[in-house]
């Protein structure tokens, strides 16, 4: 009974303390350096080229990405 | 070299409370796409406005770059030529830092396009805050 009460209580302080200050940081998703770039294919604004797929850069050139909004 | 703006969600639509916020009264006011129209609408004036030479793609109505990236409400990432994360920023806007990423781009066109090998100790204090 004593145990559950102190897994509960460690699961409240997850969930209440640790679990926002990681979504504050913004590092619960983001790709560590050293991984495998998650792959994408997005329409592009405004070329004939109507999408971009990342690994079509691969072994070709590096590629910086800007993550990013109007606002 | 490669540079790709990636146009995800408004960080601060008129329309949303987090709109109504610090960031409210210094940018454009724009309420947040719904559909995918509406968001290459915006992804457009932003471009245009911004005179962004870049190309720029728009991420789709399921978030699906912005979401596997924590791409939100802005950040950098450098991808090598091997598809290695050479740089990953931390989120912006505090962690947005522009040198940073051309520190690592340079060290990655130093190195053919692949990101360089790091030391331990490099890496344990470039954990925090990814």
């Amino acid at each position: 009974m004593f145990n559950r009460a102190i897994l509960i209580g460690l699961a409240v302080l997850l969930a209440c303390v640790v679990a926002p200050a990681q979504f504050r940081r913004g590092g619960g998703n983001a790709p560590k350096e050293g991984a495998d770039a998650p792959d994408f294919n997005l329409k592009v604004l405004k070329t004939k080229k109507k999408k971009i797929k990342l690994s079509s850069y691969e072994g070709k050139k590096p590629v910086a990405l800007i993550f990013g909004s109007y606002t | 070299m490669q540079f790709l703006l990636v146009y995800i969600r408004e960080a601060h639509p008129s329309d949303e409370r987090r709109g109504r916020g610090r960031g409210r009264g210094r940018g454009p006011e724009v309420k947040q796409p719904k559909t995918f129209e509406e968001r290459t609408e915006v992804a457009s004036e932003c471009v245009e406005n911004l005179k962004l030479s870049m190309p720029a793609v728009i991420d789709n109505m399921k978030n699906t770059a912005g979401t596997a990236y924590a791409g939100f409400p802005d950040r950098l990432f450098l991808v090598d030529k091997k598809g290695k994360i050479a740089y990953a920023g931390a989120r912006g806007p505090r962690g947005f830092s522009p040198e940073k990423l051309e520190d690592s781009i340079k060290a990655v066109l130093k190195n053919k396009g692949v990101a360089p090998r790091k030391s331990t100790k490099n890496k344990k204090s470039q954990g925090r805050g990814n």
